[in-house]
């Protein structure tokens, strides 16, 4: 009896008795930086009332790593929260936009955004919550070397409002599987009402707005090979609707995995309409 | 291959052992069906798969366990096809062996591996339970060995990790807890049942890693530490004296990371400088609960407080809602059942929180008793998040008939535990009336009236429910969204769309149950509105539903 009480209260004492840690060292985000660009795809909506919370955060990081670094956009797709108030001049929500986001993954809180839709270890979801995660993800994944390059070159007639939309990959290592290339145009700077906590601002500038999704919202299959300096080239033509600022208009392209649930984002770019 | 043979190994020992005398073999049986309507964009259910498309969710356990001198073995079969348990907006099928265990008492020792379900004193510093409404299932995937060291004191260590679907964390937690009874007067009503334990959890080096590059974008100054272990402790006891019964349960937790979503946090907008609420921070936290009950005939009351300040204790960090937790901190709130009065039930607060309850019942004498119920919730700096008091009454005829009736006072923090607009006041006073036709028939009748200006106004709701013992329950329902009067005078126009968006809308419901010793079937055309669900403290908010519900459950 005393030898088994002996024995129980040695374990106890030393499963808890080690407490002392080695300090773990917070990294220094500036360094190590690739040539990678991070896309962020944040899913909102004009009637959540926490979601300009979360592109507050997209904002403050975009400043610190800088748009060539950091690519955000905010898909309108948050279910009711997405619908409309009367006095919106905008729907941001629209089949395919939604259609954009069920691809990505199932979605449960808002506002929750996808990191280079990558899937984090015991997360049911490419899409993460809350949004004070999105930056530490954000500077992981600026730390990769990026596989390949993605260039963007738009020409755009205002008179008949005709997009065309050229896109480069440039692999910068052979690489094999399925690839897709996804093609989206955002809007910035949008005035329209907005939920902020319980507050309904009714010129809230709405930011990184996805307004159409040009390529499949899955993403168009890349059948050419990726080999190492050999480019791949795909257009788009598309006609920007009237009222849309074509001034605050981009379009962004990202190369991603088409597996599931892998579906990470090799590469993204964004170029303005008009430079 | 791994699973065969365990399943193959299970019935093989249970059919060995099952010629022996003493042998038992018991299990359960429960399976949902949802039969989902078309989606409907006004109740919200458009967009979520099983309305838009799939049309049927499936759920299913099949326990079985067994029994022979000492040793008990188990296992339970899970299948999810597109269920919407797990995320009421969304879809999930999964299928598989979703519990094992063997337990085996030699003399003094209790030794037992798979998963495990226990808890220490109320479960303040740990729990692993199963809730199936919420989907919360975090059974200990490991290893447990208890030791009896006299008729009156024994303890127990275990180590493992939580379950998370068919899958498991990676935080590994190891714990102990002694636990005794103490009756110094074997003649007298006065004993102790006192108790201590202690859990200690480490995240996995994937969690650091991400709280590593989260803390490097804060601002130097605001920047934490971090580690990887983090250690809870509860001492707790239990004292009986005549006719009363108080339990006391302090916890404390060393510094653990944790996601505060009211913590400021500086950040650089446009080149100047904002806050942000919500960072990781690293503290110490503390919970500290107490249930006095004094009972004797005819007369009862319960107080009950507890106090919590940054006790979160989770998988990790940014494990919120009602999945990764560790420990489970006591509900304060009365267990509502009736449809209206439970329709706004306040979730624990983890991070804060401050809160008494009164519950009281007094007989009168053999026809009437009374009761009240009284509960406050608030955060640590006072705010009130929740108010409810409940006078209640309940008249017996004889066996012929009972009628209880009530009211509830409700004061309801909605945008803390909804994120909608800010308070509701409402007033629900509700009677339930029973009728015995004979022994073998009887009728029931609910109603409550729901009246209040917030959310989406007032509702009425009402149930009538015939009994046909011991077989047959058929009943009918309606909860009623009441027409506001002169919305465009009374609701700012841009609030007129969602609080009138139910106006005039029915929400019925239409069942039958059939009994037949422990084996229960119901099948219900359910129209239900949006509304938060919760389970012993722990809720979430879920869509409505609109379809037809098959439940099966049988014990065996």
């Amino acid at each position: 009896m005393k030898n088994y009480l002996f024995f129980l209260s040695s374990a106890a004492i030393l499963s808890f008795s080690a407490c002392k840690e080695e300090p773990i060292i917070i990294p220094d985000p500036s360094l190590n930086v690739t040539g990678r660009t991070v896309l962020v795809e944040e899913v909102t909506g004009v009637r959540c009332q926490n979601c300009p919370l979360g592109t507050q955060t997209l904002v403050a990081l975009q400043q610190q790593y800088g748009k060539e670094k950091l690519v955000v956009v905010s898909i309108h797709a948050a279910g009711v929260f997405s619908v409309p108030y009367p006095s919106s001049a905008y729907n941001f929500s629209t089949p395919e936009i939604q259609e954009l986001a069920n691809y990505i993954g199932p979605l449960e809180g808002f506002p929750t955004a996808s990191i280079n839709r990558r899937l984090l270890t015991n997360e049911p979801s490419i899409f993460i919550n809350p949004h004070t995660r999105w930056g530490g993800e954000v500077i992981q994944d600026l730390q990769k070397d990026p596989s390949l390059a993605v260039s963007i070159d738009n020409t755009f007639n205002p008179a008949s409002r005709a997009l065309g939309i050229k896109v480069g990959i440039l692999p910068d290592q052979a690489l094999s599987g399925d690839y897709r290339l996804t093609v989206l145009i955002t809007q910035d700077s949008i005035v329209d009402p907005q939920l902020n906590g319980v507050t309904l601002v009714q010129n809230y500038i709405h930011r990184h707005v996805v307004r159409d999704v040009v390529s499949a919202p899955s993403g168009d299959p890349i059948n050419e090979p990726f080999q190492l300096g050999i480019p791949i080239n795909k257009t788009y033509n598309v006609t920007l609707p009237q009222g849309w600022e074509e001034g605050h208009c981009s379009v962004v392209a990202f190369v991603h995995r088409a597996g599931t649930p892998d579906k990470e984002v090799l590469q993204a770019t964004e170029k303005y309409i008009i430079e | 291959m791994k699973r065969f043979t365990l399943v193959l190994s299970f019935f093989v020992t249970c059919s060995l052992g099952y010629a022996q005398n003493s042998s038992h073999i018991t299990g359960s049986f429960q399976a949902n069906g949802n039969f989902f309507f078309a989606a409907d964009s006004v109740l919200g259910t458009a967009g979520i798969p099983q309305y838009d498309y799939q049309k049927f969710g499936a759920e299913t356990w099949l326990a079985l366990n067994y029994s022979h001198n000492g040793f008990d073995a188990g296992m339970r079969f899970d299948m999810f096809n597109n269920s919407n348990l797990l995320n009421p907006n969304d879809s999930y099928s999964d299928v598989g062996i979703g519990r094992w265990y063997v337990h085996k008492q030699i003399n003094k020792f209790d030794l037992a591996g798979g998963y495990l379900y226990d808890q220490i004193g109320s479960g303040i510093i740990y729990r692993a339970y199963e809730e199936r409404t919420l989907m919360i299932d975090n059974a200990l995937f490991g290893a447990q060995v208890g030791y009896q060291i006299n008729d009156n004191w024994k303890v127990r260590a275990f180590t493992g990790r939580q379950k998370q679907q068919f899958d498991r964390y990676g935080t590994i937690l190891r714990g102990g807890v002694i636990e005794g009874f103490v009756k110094p007067d074997s003649t007298k009503n006065f004993s102790f049942a006192p108790g201590a334990g202690i859990v200690g959890r480490t995240y996995t080096d994937e969690t650091i890693e991400d709280s590593k590059f989260e803390v490097a974008g804060y601002f130097p100054q605001e920047q934490i530490d971090l580690q990887f272990n983090s250690y809870a402790a509860t001492l707790f006891n239990t004292l009986s004296a005549g006719d009363f019964t108080w339990y006391i349960e302090a916890a404390g937790k060393t510094k653990d990371v944790i996601f505060d979503p009211n913590a400021p946090r500086s950040v650089l907008i446009n080149n100047e400088l904002d806050t942000l609420n919500g960072k990781l921070v690293n503290r110490r936290g503390y919970t500290v609960y107490s249930s006095l009950a004094y009972s004797r005939k005819g007369f009862g009351i319960t107080l009950e407080a507890k106090r919590t300040k940054d006790f979160s204790f989770r998988q990790n960090p940014n494990a919120l809602g009602i999945q990764g937790a560790i420990n489970f901190l006591p509900p304060m709130a009365k267990q509502n059942t009736y449809r209206l009065t439970a329709r706004f039930a306040p979730a624990t607060q983890e991070l804060g929180e401050q809160s008494v309850q009164l519950d009281m019942r007094y007989k009168v004498n053999k026809k009437l008793s009374v009761g009240l119920n009284i509960s406050d919730i608030q955060f640590l700096d006072g705010t009130e998040l929740y108010r409810e008091i409940t006078p209640e009454f309940t008249f017996k005829q004889k066996r012929k008939w009972q009628l209880i009736g009530g009211l509830q006072i409700l004061k309801y923090n909605i945008f803390v535990y909804q994120g909608k607009d800010s308070y509701v006041d409402a007033y629900t006073p509700y009677a339930e009336f029973l009728y015995k036709f004979s022994p073998r028939k009887s009728i029931r009748i609910e109603a409550q009236y729901l009246a209040t200006e917030e959310e989406f106004g007032s509702w009425v709701n009402g149930l009538v429910e015939v009994g046909l013992a011991p077989h047959w329950i058929f009943y009918a329902s309606d909860m009623y969204k009441l027409k506001h009067k002169n919305p465009e005078q009374n609701i700012p126009a841009e609030k007129i769309k969602d609080k009138t968006k139910y106006d005039g809308t029915h929400f019925p419901s239409l069942g039958i149950v059939y009994s037949h010793k422990s084996n229960r079937v119901s099948l219900a055309y359910v129209k239900q509105v949006e509304g938060i669900n919760c389970a012993g403290g722990i809720c979430r908010l879920e869509p409505a539903f609109h379809g037809v519900r098959l439940t099966l459950n049988s014990s065996f």
